[in-house]
């Protein structure tokens, strides 16, 4: 009796010890960093210098506005995807593909992918190029250095977080929910509106969170896609740590950020949960 | 429920078994960088080392920093015996306490290390430099047919919009305001003319690795800029339109530097390694891997090899601006703070 | 005066299965009609074309006299309760049944009050608050009726809408839907496989098998009078009693001997097992008998059912209670049988 007792100890104790292990040590070492000097004392200078300065504000709204566009924009271009494939595939094996071939690219490392978009975006790549033979730009449109490389950038690596979790909710709703609305009287636009887009909504607001949250964190794309001109607060994050080497400063700029987004969060959370009645 | 337990029993097992070769007695820790740096010391110091000593190496891979934080943190106890890191992270080693005075007793081959690589303060010699890279003026020679005489070339109206030159996040971003502050003849402790001028440059991008930089100048997005010796004689090497050249002013350039972890718990053997890596041997062997311009004396290298030195095809240690790292790491974070203010929004 | 549903020659093909072959059928308001069949004979194919949820390969579908083979769901003047209800579970009770009514333009205290009101007819005033997955299935089966029946249509489809009750909650539910039916005047069509619901409720039954009609008729059409074999044995329990011909015009009950007028195509006939009886002594004059031997009985309260063996067909007799208790397997029977209750059956 006590050896499958000891077991299950054990089965609960290693998944315990692993997040205690590799999620909350590293976040207390850093929340603890973050509020102290370098001799050991406690102190709250570094939260002071960041939160009284306007620059910083500038680059966290400059932050939270790319991660929100890309929030929207893969919402845009992912839902309709997913309805594609859930709703209009019928022939599973294609379904299959494209499923794969959304999956597929994260796989690869975002490194790769970035400096993939640096070479389409560039002021010679595929993109101006085919922009200027269709003639709808004389001189080569500048991407990199711009918030909207960094957009397509985030977008194309955060799409497949929309289409899977999207393509997943719009799977679970019983088709008899569109088809009772329509036998109602509502044509297909209100029954999507009023019966299809709040079924998925639990869904859509998971992925939305997700993309928003690892679009505020990214700091590969941003960084290789920025060129150096745009800054967002991973950047000057990651600047403490690699370089300045001021790690209570850094760590007071990675809790500042993570309770932003986590605040954030947690209201689109609510915002998404008020939809359904209590 | 057997099944699970056994499963965990056999992963236990196989987590010790991975653990144990680590922990024998008789290797050496050496702490390097990742990718074709690791590769190079292993076959050049490591090997001959292990050949010599039968002592196996084994090797802790990071970047300075990351070594640093290691050393830091094993404090009490290391597990490292020798660590290499770079210049500016190894004054910061330094002031940590982490390193143990290199003496010419325990490491012979110090007298014939060029005195510019040999790093000291009151306490002795903490470090010794193993071989100098540059950021050197790069250009693609499809589009510029003379090599550029001079970084004020950056500013041409020509080249707007196709310009790069390292980002703070770059190690050597910093250094390189230095180095502008030095070429421009600016006030003293004054960065401000610096900083206006760099406002003046229209760039295709501030590089924050040198793998960006090698990127921009493989996809034509750059044209001309900064650029490590080592990587734009990778280029070079593909077959791409790409110079590299040491115009008039000099270039910046700093070294990979070996160090004595303080109380190392093969300190024997950690000084033999240092040793081996101040031979000429493996110093030329740097040099023909890595472009790295040797901090031994007397080494010679083959004139294709001569040619990717940090410090040109005529030139010597003597054309590097070598930084005082003190000034440099006093001024870090302000310079850095100011960067992302006036350069990095638009 | 026209049908209020017309179906004529409907054809519906899915990958390599014919599930309606040419179905007519005309319905007219206010018929409470049950389309009877086992699963996959095309019931619910047909009840989806009404809807509109399916197009038919051929054939037309009319209301009233206007086609609507075309039209989409949407535009059709009738409603649906579903199988599985269908109940939106974003929305409360009362929003469920104003969602018709809401959508189509009515204000919104318009809206309410008719929902309130269809609650009521359904006994639910009291449950427009909760979301549909706080109420029980029987619940939830009223709400899926109320919101159909909200916008008053002319004709109301169900599809198998009791299938998930249990068995008693079921019985008092056909009760119910009867009365609102009658109460409201809306004809319905309800498919089901169980013949027992189709005839307690259904003015007319639709008898379906492998995408076609076999009959149509009024329960007791179906019941006495069924026109194929397969009814015979789908709806009730028949005794087939096989015939053979004796001399011109007529024919011989092979386990009687008593003769018939011979129809074409008739090889047996069928006797329900409630017209035969147990006789004692001599038997009335209309009565044929044929010596038997107990094999099984079957008693479950109300009725109790002997399997006789009279020959080599074994025959159900059907008696009221449980007094047959007192014969057990092996007791020699004389069967009677009334000569004018049989039926032949045409193949």
């Amino acid at each position: 009796m006590t050896a499958p007792r000891t077991t299950l100890a054990l089965l609960l104790f290693a998944p315990l010890a692993f997040f205690a292990a590799f999620f909350v040590a590293p976040m207390v070492v850093v929340a603890l960093s973050s509020i102290t000097a370098d001799d050991g004392a406690l102190t709250a200078a570094h939260y002071a210098r960041i939160l009284l300065d306007q620059y910083h504000w500038d680059v966290l709204w400059v932050t939270f506005r790319i991660a929100l566009l890309t929030t929207l924009i893969c919402m845009l271009v992912g839902f309709p995807l997913a309805w594609y494939l859930v709703r209009i595939v019928r022939w599973r094996a294609w379904r299959r593909a494209c499923v794969i071939l959304i999956i597929v690219p994260l796989f690869t490392s975002n490194i790769v992918r970035s400096f993939g978009w640096m070479v389409l975006l560039g002021r010679t790549g595929l993109v101006n190029q085919g922009l200027m033979g269709l003639g709808l730009t004389e001189r080569p449109i500048r991407f990199l250095g711009t918030e909207t490389g960094i957009l397509i950038g985030l977008v194309y690596i955060l799409v497949p977080f929309v289409v899977l979790t999207v393509g997943n909710a719009l799977a679970k709703i019983d088709t008899a929910y569109e088809e009772a609305s329509a036998d109602l009287g509502v044509g297909p636009a209100r029954t999507f509106w009023f019966v299809t887009l709040p079924l998925t909504l639990p869904g859509a607001v998971s992925g939305a969170i997700m993309v928003f949250a690892l679009a505020v964190s990214a700091y590969v794309t941003p960084a290789l896609l920025s060129g150096g001109q745009i800054t967002v607060f991973s950047m000057l994050i990651f600047q403490q740590y690699s370089s300045v080497f001021d790690f209570h400063y850094g760590a007071a700029l990675s809790i500042t950020l993570l309770v932003l987004t986590l605040v954030l969060v947690t209201v689109a959370g609510r915002i998404g949960e008020g939809r359904k009645p209590a | 429920m057997a099944r699970i337990h056994g499963l965990v029993t056999a992963s236990a097992l196989a987590l010790g078994a991975a653990i144990a070769p680590a922990s024998a007695q008789e290797a050496l820790h050496v702490a390097w960088y990742g990718g074709n740096w690791g590769d190079a010391f292993k076959a050049c110091v490591a090997d001959p080392f292990t050949k010599a000593t039968g002592v196996t190496v084994v090797p802790e891979v990071g970047t300075s920093t990351v070594t640093l934080a290691k050393l830091q943190q094993q404090k009490d106890a290391p597990t490292i015996d020798v660590a290499w890191m770079d210049g500016g992270v190894s004054e910061l080693a330094d002031a940590a306490g982490v390193l143990e005075p290199i003496t010419q007793a325990g490491v012979p081959n110090l007298a014939n290390t060029v005195p510019q690589a040999v790093y000291k303060d009151d306490g002795g010699i903490y470090a010794v430099g193993t071989g100098y890279y540059s950021l050197g003026l790069t250009y693609n020679t499809q589009e510029i047919k003379e090599p550029p005489a001079s970084w004020n070339d950056l500013w041409k109206p020509e080249y707007a919009d196709a310009v790069t030159i390292p980002s703070p996040a770059n190690s050597s971003g910093v250094p390189f305001l230095f180095f502008l502050h030095k070429i421009w003849n600016a006030p003293a402790g004054d960065f401000a003319p610096v900083f206006a001028k760099i406002k003046e440059l229209k760039p295709a991008l501030f590089f924050d690795s040198s793998g960006a930089a090698s990127n921009a100048y493989q996809s034509g997005e750059a044209v001309i800029g900064a650029h490590f010796n080592v990587g734009a004689f990778d280029l070079i090497a593909k077959g791409l339109p790409i110079g590299f050249t040491v115009p008039k002013e000099g270039v910046w350039a700093t070294d990979a530097r070996l160090h004595l972890v303080k109380n190392a718990p093969r300190k024997e053997l950690a000084q033999k390694f240092i040793d081996t890596a101040l031979t000429p041997e493996a110093s030329g062997c740097l040099a023909e891997k890595l472009f790295l311009g040797p901090s031994v004396k007397g080494v010679t290298v083959s004139a294709e090899t001569a040619r990717k030195l940090p410090w040109g095809e005529k030139g010597s240690v003597e054309n590097l601006y070598l930084l005082n790292w003190a000034e440099v790491n006093a001024k870090r974070a302000e310079l850095v703070d100011t960067w992302n203010r006036e350069i990095a929004r638009k | 005066m026209q049908p209020l549903l017309t179906i004529e020659s409907v054809s519906k093909r899915f990958a390599g299965h014919q599930a309606l072959h040419e179905v007519d059928l005309a319905i007219d308001g206010g018929e409470f009609i049950a389309l009877l069949g086992p699963s996959g004979c095309g019931k619910t194919t047909l009840l989806r074309c009404i809807a509109g949820f399916l197009k038919p390969d051929d054939g037309r579908i009319l209301i009233e006299g206007a086609d609507i083979t075309g039209a989409p769901p949407y535009r059709r003047p009738l409603n649906t309760v579903f199988q599985s209800y269908a109940l939106f579970p974003h929305m409360s009770v009362a929003d469920n049944v104003a969602y018709g009514p809401r959508r189509a333009g009515t204000g919104r205290a318009e809206a309410q009050s008719r929902a309130r009101e269809a609650l009521a007819l359904v006994g639910l005033e009291e449950m427009g608050e909760r979301l549909p997955r706080a109420l029980s299935g029987g619940q939830q089966q009223r709400v899926a009726l109320a919101r159909a029946i909200v916008n008053r249509p002319k004709l109301l489809l169900l599809d198998e809408p009791l299938s998930a009750l249990d068995l008693k909650l079921r019985r008092r539910m056909q009760i119910e839907l009867k009365h609102i039916q009658e109460k409201l005047g809306i004809a319905f069509i309800f498919v089901t496989h169980d013949q027992e619901e189709a005839m307690a409720m259904a003015n007319r039954i639709v008898v379906m098998n492998a995408g076609r009609i076999e009959q149509i008729g009024t329960p007791a059409d179906i019941y006495r009078a069924p026109a194929s074999r397969f009814v015979a044995e789908f709806v009730g329990e028949p005794n087939l009693i096989p015939v053979e011909p004796a001399g011109p015009g007529r024919m011989r009950l092979k386990v009687t001997g008593a003769e018939l007028p011979y129809a074409e195509g008739v090889r047996c006939v069928m006797a329900r097992p409630e017209d035969l009886v147990l006789v004692d002594g001599t038997p009335p004059a209309d009565l044929a008998t044929a010596a038997g031997i107990v094999e099984e009985v079957v008693a479950v309260g109300p009725v109790t059912t002997l399997f006789v063996r009279c020959g080599d067909v074994v025959l159900k007799v059907a008696r009221l209670g449980m007094s047959a208790a007192a014969l057990h397997p092996g007791s020699a029977v004389t069967l009677g049988l009334r000569v004018s209750a049989l039926h032949p059956i045409v193949e």
